[in-house]
């Protein structure tokens, strides 16, 4: 099952679609602590393409399906976006896939933000640290797709380290 | 005893205890991006009445915030930073809700950041 929603990059917009993220985990499970993260993880990514969008329309959709490896929550967003942004979020978002351990990679960034104005990623890097989410990412012209996704038991059995 | 007001929205609340010995502060509703603004603002007069009252320590009761989002995040951790830096250091105690397994998640690398600072605890049991 999918929801696929098509809105306006407008800020205001981003804690409703969200919420109706959770709210669509929901119907999946009663781990209200999967469906937090989740939430998390689409409160950032409908962030950032409500940020940094330079056209009028953005789409988050999210889906839960069978696959192979089991079954499987995904984030999908698309923007557009300035080349620029675009090269610095390419080479953000190939930092987090390589990671080996994103809690530290986190760290590292969230010290670095305090000493920078303006985008640090950190949304991002929260939503591999925090969320346990995995990114794939494409970029084809000026349209940029995000795609989160994890396995529900994995998302379900990841615990606080602390 | 530092005296601030409380700011409230239709989501998200700030509310200093000032009837307390230990300066107290409660935060409530959602902190998402109309958020980021009001409490940067206030953990910035924050912390110049604590540094200016010589007050040892402060508690944040974060047990009725539902959602932070990473400006809150980084909010926090400016102040930490702050606390960690200018003046001499106060410790902040961040009382957490258990039920809500997010928050440790988002403030352990707050606590990372500054773990002479930064005290957290849990407030009633887990979710099951």
């Amino acid at each position: 099952m999918f929801i696929r929603l098509t809105f306006s990059p407008r800020p205001e917009l981003v804690p409703g679609v969200s919420r109706l993220v959770a709210d669509f985990c929901r119907l999946e499970a009663g781990d209200q602590d999967w469906i937090a993260r989740v939430h998390i993880a689409a409160h950032e990514l409908a962030e950032n393409i409500a940020k940094y969008s330079t056209t009028s329309e953005v789409s988050l959709e999210v889906a839960v399906a069978d696959e192979a490896s089991g079954r499987t929550l995904m984030i999908r967003t698309r923007n557009r976006a300035s080349a620029e942004h675009l090269a610095d979020v390419a080479r953000r978002l190939r930092e987090l896939m390589l990671t080996r351990d994103p809690d530290t990679l986190y760290d590292e960034w969230l010290a670095r933000s305090l000493a920078a104005e303006g985008g640090s990623g950190l949304g991002l890097a929260r939503i591999r640290a925090e969320s346990g989410l995995h990114f794939e990412y494409t970029i084809e012209g000026d349209e940029l797709t995000i795609v989160v996704k994890a396995l529900l038991h994995e998302l379900a059995g990841r615990q606080p380290t602390v | 005893m530092p005296t601030l007001r409380e700011v409230r929205t239709t989501t998200f609340a700030i509310v200093p205890c000032t009837d307390m010995t230990t300066p107290s502060v409660r935060l409530s509703g959602n902190g998402d991006t109309a958020a980021v603004d009001i409490l940067d603002g206030f953990l910035k007069d924050l912390h110049v009445q604590l540094l200016g009252t010589n007050c040892p320590q402060v508690h944040v009761d974060l047990v009725e915030l539902y959602f932070m989002n990473s400006a809150c995040v980084r909010t926090f951790a400016s102040w930490i930073h702050k606390v960690r830096t200018e003046g001499t250091p106060y410790r902040v105690h961040l009382k957490t809700n258990a039920r809500q397994a997010w928050q440790r998640r988002s403030l352990e690398p707050i606590k990372r950041l500054a773990p002479n600072v930064v005290v957290l605890s849990a407030d009633g049991p887990s979710a099951p």
